[in-house]
Parts: C-alpha cells; sequence; structure tokens
C-alpha cells in the first residue's frame, strides 16, 4: 500500500497517545484471559458448597403428630428415583412371641382363627395380658439398614452375632431377627411371633393378626424384663411377609439425603408431580435452609460473574471506539494533508485501520508478555478465542470511530480551518 | 495550448440557512511557463477557485480542463497526485515526519520507494536551498520560511506540472516571503511550471506575469 511505510512511522512516533492504547489494551487482556478464571473459582466454590450440604428430607403424616402411614409405592418411587441416598425406612407391627397358653389355645380349638382378641383372652384368662399379644407396646420392627432406627443404632454395639450374621442382614429379605438377650431364646433358635395390625377403632379387635416364624441370627442388649420389648428384622422380610394386600402394610419413618443438593429442585418438582404436595395422609418435610443461605449468595455471584463477561469485552469495543476517537480526531489536519497529496479515501481510511490493528496487536502482546510474568500454569489462562476476541472487539470499535474521523473537509484545510 | 482551463465556472455554497455564489461564471486559461497571480478581498472566491483547479471539489456549473480532460472525468485523487501540487499559506506539513520524509512522501504515493525515493527528495531540497543538516529535522525545528520551502521542494517531489499556492508568503516576514516568490519565479520562468498563487500581497502581483482581479466571484480585471 502506497505510502504505509511512512504512515506506519508517523504512528509509531506518536508514542504517547500510542503508549495509553496499548496501556489499556495489555490490561483488558491480563483481565480477560484471567477472568475464566474467577467464574471457575466461583462455580468450584458454589460446586464445594453443593457437596459439603447435604439436603435431607422425611415423611411426616399430614394429619398429626402420630407416624405417618407411608405407603411403600412411595418409599419404592422414591428409592429408584435416583434423587436419594443413605435413606432410613423403618416399620413396625405389633408382636409378641408366642405363649404357650395361646399355642395350646391354637392347637387345640379348631375355631381359634374366628376367635377375636376378647375371646382368646377369655378362654384363657388366666394367662399374663403380655403373653396374649395384647400389649400394643411391643412392636417387630423392619429396617432397611442397622443405622435406620435411633434406638437400634445405640444397641448395635451390644448385639451378639450368630457366626456368619452381622449387621448386615438387615439389607437382605432373610426371615432372620434380633431377639432381646435374656428372653430365653439362644442364638439360631427359631420364634414365632403373633403379629397384628390394631384396629384403630377398637383396640380390643384386629384388622389382621398372623403367625410369623422368624430365625434369631443376634441377640441384643435390651433385656427382656424391660417393657416394651422389640425385635429387628430386615424391612424387605418384613415387606415379604406382609405382602398380602389386607395387611395395608406401610412404612411409619421413611427418611433420606439427596444424592446431589444440586437436584433440590428437580426432586422438589419430583415430589410435586407425586402428588406429596396435597397427599392427605403423608407430606414431606425437606430441611434446605443450611443450603439455601449458603447458596444463594454463591449463586447469584456466579451468575454475575457469568452475565458480566460479554459486557467486559463490550467495554473493549467501547474503549475501542473513544481511544481512536480521541487520537485520530487530533489527526484530521493529517488525513487533510494526505488527501491533499492525492492519496484516496479509502486509502487513508485502510491506512488508520492497519494501524489501529498493528496497536492492538502490540496491546495484546504486552498484555500476554505481562501474563507468562504471573507465576501459574499456562494452559490454565492462555485463550487463543478470548485473545481474538479482544482484538475483534477493539477493532470494531476503532472502526466505528474512524467512520467519523478520517472524513476530512480538504478545502477547510486549504483555507488554513479544520 | 493552455495547460489549465476554466470554462464558466461557477461554485455555491449550500447551508441549511442560504447559499454563498462564492464563484460566477469565470473562465480562463492557464498556461505553462508562467506566473499567476489571483488577487482580490477576502472572500471574493480565490480559494475557492484555487481548490477547483485543484480537483479538491467540482463545479456547480462550467468544468475546469486540465489538457484538454475535464477534471470531472478524471480520478480526482490520482490528478493532484501526478498533475498538480498545493502549497497552502499553513505550510501543511508532517509534523510527525521529517524533512526529507516528508519530500519523500508524495513519491512513495507513485510507487517511487526507497533510494531512489530519497535520492530524488534530496536534489528538491536542494533546488529550493536546504542541505543536508537539514535533512532529519521535524518541521516544528524549522523556521516558516524553511517550512515553506519543504513544502515546495514537496510539490517539485511530486513531478506535477501545475504548482497552486494559496497566499504562500501569508505566514512569511518579508525577506522569507521575498525568498519564496523568487523560487516560485524561478520554477515557472526556468523550469517552466504553470504557477498560480492566490495573495492579498500586491508586491506579489506585481511581479507575476498575468494578474487576475476577482470580486465577488468574477473576474473584474485581468492583465
Amino acid at each position: 500500500m502506497a505510502g504505509l511505510k511512512l504512515s506506519l512511522k508517523m504512528e509509531f512516533r506518536r508514542w504517547a497517545s500510542n503508549l495509553l492504547t496499548a496501556l489499556f489494551l495489555a490490561a483488558a487482556t491480563v483481565f480477560l484471559l484471567l477472568y475464566p478464571g474467577f467464574i471457575q473459582r466461583a462455580e468450584a466454590e458454589l460446586d464445594a458448597a453443593y457437596s459439603a450440604i447435604d439436603v435431607s428430607g422425611w415423611f411426616i403424616s399430614a394429619v398429626g403428630y402420630e407416624d405417618p402411614e407411608i405407603p411403600l409405592a412411595f418409599y419404592d418411587v422414591l428409592e429408584d428415583s435416583g434423587f436419594i441416598q443413605n435413606s432410613n425406612a423403618v416399620s413396625y407391627v405389633s408382636m409378641a412371641p408366642l405363649s404357650s397358653a395361646v399355642e395350646n389355645l391354637r392347637n387345640t380349638d379348631e375355631n381359634f382363627a374366628a376367635l377375636t382378641l376378647a375371646e382368646q383372652y377369655a378362654k384363657i384368662k388366666t394367662k399374663p395380658i403380655i403373653n396374649l399379644a395384647l400389649s400394643t407396646g411391643d412392636r417387630l420392627y423392619g429396617l432397611n439398614h442397622a443405622d435406620a432406627d435411633a434406638r437400634f443404632s445405640h444397641l448395635l454395639d451390644t448385639v451378639e452375632w450368630l457366626d456368619g450374621y452381622s449387621a448386615d442382614m438387615f439389607a437382605g429379605s432373610e426371615a432372620v431377627c434380633v431377639y432381646p438377650v435374656d428372653a430365653g431364646v439362644a442364638l439360631g433358635d427359631e420364634v414365632e411371633l403373633i403379629v397384628r395390625r390394631a384396629n384403630p377403632r377398637d383396640i380390643w379387635s384386629d384388622v389382621k393378626r398372623e403367625y410369623m416364624t422368624f430365625k434369631v441370627v443376634g441377640l441384643h442388649g435390651m433385656r427382656a424384663n424391660a417393657s416394651p420389648h422389640y425385635v429387628y428384622c430386615p424391612l424387605s422380610a418384613m415387606r415379604e411377609a406382609f405382602s398380602d394386600p389386607s395387611w395395608c402394610f406401610s412404612l411409619r419413618s421413611f427418611s433420606f439425603t439427596l444424592k446431589d443438593s444440586r437436584t433440590l429442585n428437580g426432586f422438589k418438582q419430583f415430589l410435586v408431580e407425586l402428588g406429596l404436595h396435597e397427599n392427605e395422609a403423608v407430606r414431606v418435610s425437606i430441611d434446605d435452609r443450611i443450603l439455601t443461605g449458603t447458596i444463594s449468595p454463591l449463586q447469584k455471584n456466579a451468575a454475575l460473574l457469568r452475565g458480566l463477561h460479554p459486557f467486559f469485552y463490550g467495554i473493549v469495543a467501547l474503549m475501542g471506539f473513544f481511544l481512536c476517537f480521541l487520537t485520530t480526531r487530533r489527526r484530521g489536519r493529517e488525513y487533510g494533508i494526505m488527501r491533499m497529496l492525492g492519496e484516496s479515501g479509502r486509502s487513508v481510511a485502510v491506512k488508520s485501520v492497519v494501524e489501529q490493528v498493528l496497536l492492538c496487536c502490540f496491546g495484546l502482546l504486552l498484555g500476554i508478555t505481562t501474563m507468562l510474568l504471573i507465576p501459574g500454569k499456562q494452559s490454565d489462562w492462555m485463550n487463543p478465542a478470548a485473545v481474538a476476541l479482544i482484538m475483534g472487539c477493539y477493532c470494531l470499535g476503532a472502526f466505528f470511530a474512524m467512520l467519523f474521523t478520517v472524513r476530512v473537509n480538504i478545502t477547510s484545510l486549504l483555507q488554513g480551518k479544520e | 495550448m493552455s495547460i489549465l482551463q476554466a470554462n464558466d465556472v461557477h461554485y455555491t455554497y449550500k447551508s441549511k440557512y442560504q447559499a454563498v455564489h462564492a464563484v460566477q461564471g469565470i473562465s480562463y486559461a492557464f498556461e505553462e511557463g508562467r506566473l499567476y497571480a489571483i488577487i482580490g478581498k477576502s472572500g471574493c472566491g480565490k480559494t475557492t477557485f484555487l481548490s477547483l483547479l485543484a480537483g479538491l471539489d467540482l463545479p456547480s456549473e462550467g468544468n475546469v480542463a486540465f489538457n484538454g480532460t475535464f477534471t470531472s472525468h478524471l480520478n480526482r485523487d490520482q490528478y493532484r497526485r501526478e498533475h498538480v501540487a498545493l502549497i497552502c499559506q499553513s505550510f501543511n506539513l508532517f509534523p510527525l515526519l521529517t524533512v526529507l520524509e516528508n519530500v519523500m512522501y508524495p513519491m512513495e504515493l507513485r510507487g517511487i520507494k526507497g533510494k531512489a525515493a530519497k535520492e530524488i527528495a534530496v536534489k528538491k531540497l536542494d533546488a529550493v536551498g536546504l542541505g543536508e543538516s537539514y535533512h532529519k529535522r521535524l518541521p516544528a525545528m524549522l523556521s516558516g520560511g524553511e517550512q515553506q520551502r519543504v513544502a515546495i521542494a514537496r510539490a517539485l517531489a511530486s513531478d506535477a506540472r501545475v504548482l497552486l499556492a494559496d497566499e504562500p508568503t501569508g505566514n512569511l516576514d518579508t525577506e522569507n516571503g521575498e525568498n519564496i516568490l523568487s523560487i516560485l519565479e524561478r520554477m515557472a520562468h526556468e523550469q517552466g511550471y504553470c504557477v498560480i498563487v492566490v495573495t492579498h500581497d500586491l508586491g506579489i502581483a506585481s511581479r507575476a506575469d498575468r494578474v487576475l482581479h476577482l470580486r465577488d466571484g468574477k473576474i473584474v480585471d485581468k492583465h
């Protein structure tokens, strides 16, 4: 291009204003190359917060303060949903060991199955009530793991296990149980229990009663003479035993932790889809206060950083416009002289563009050189796309500025006016 | 044959509020080897007429012809690059280029670069009395007369045959003004340039071969 060499010499000698532009570009380069790291750091903080803070939830009764009756369908759906982990599921039924009097009555009276509790009591009324399984405090607990029930988890260290068995037995579905110590049974014994589902309207009559046999594989430290008695079996075994729909078997306690706290909103939506937000019997309570309180400012910070990212490139374009406008505006006389000497307007404009592009390259180089002095891995920040975008934004702003400044009135120049 | 000819040239400045008829029907033929002076009061249209001769703009009516070709049919940037050279009252040098680089600039526009351009520039500067000691100075380091001589050297370097000067001595003292006028005379009479000078100075007019007196955009006297 004609006259480019001398034009570039003039540009080079304009070092003061060019230095300002170059320093701005260098600073912008350093900032914008580091900026993605700020976003990553904010997102990492957010991720760390999500990872560190658990969200737990549990079922509650929708109608009162008693233990809820949680349909198994909810348990199964939530377990399979992929949202939750470390669930604690417990169910229980009233039970009692089969007493000899009741056993005798069962073996001798062919109508025994049709007898109500009151009739059984009447027939063997000399026996203690507890032997008739009338005590609703005695319970058979079904747990999905040893820590599902707080009471049993405290007893766990006292449990003597049958060889080949451990607390892992709760994960299975074998009809085994952990019995109170000093109850007159030994490890490995089979016990027959009367389990009943009470009629809530009449404690003397049952909805259903059944005799169930369990193998004793553990003896826990709560003594048999303490009241009430608690026997613990795997939840799956209990489910299998009460699989007949007439039992109306349900969970009495179900709590869980979200696998990934990030899925909280999705999980809440899932619960709504299950109808748990308006279920007449049960609801789900979620403790997300700590998460919400911690995450909210971090989310806002990360969102702000992400949102501002394109804005800063806009600033570069704007500064490109203003810096170029201010520096080239003062060169109106120079452009006029070039035109007066016979240079075309297009040539003047193209030269100006070339000068700005070279100036931009110098500024970028200065910025990248500065970055090299900052300790750390270059691969962490070196982003050719960002460098190209900075250059593009600056040149775009400069180009628009030049549309205003490169045009000159040569006649005014001739008359000594600018 | 005239090298530059103005044929019933009119020019009107139009603004939002008024139209000013700066040049009204000027016709004149300019020949090589002569020094012309265009005189008149401020606002009589001298500079406007000069700018039309230089191809900086086109007449509203009429035409300007260079060697028989209308400027409206020419690439006017090329016309200014190769055929006419302008010298202004305010010298119009590039402040950030040295004396030598200023004179080399028009040559670079015509594709003459490097050593060849430098040699020509040195010759032209010698022709106006600026030796080697001036070559590396910036215009700010020169007096008014010296700057105007650089402008003349630059005009000579462009190889144009028509030299248009708008108040070339306007910012100079008498001695420097006399020096510049002598150079312009030499260019016209010895080197055959067509030199057209716009001036207020009647002293310059008295040294010119032809004088055009303008008033209100028209020629009122020529001799």
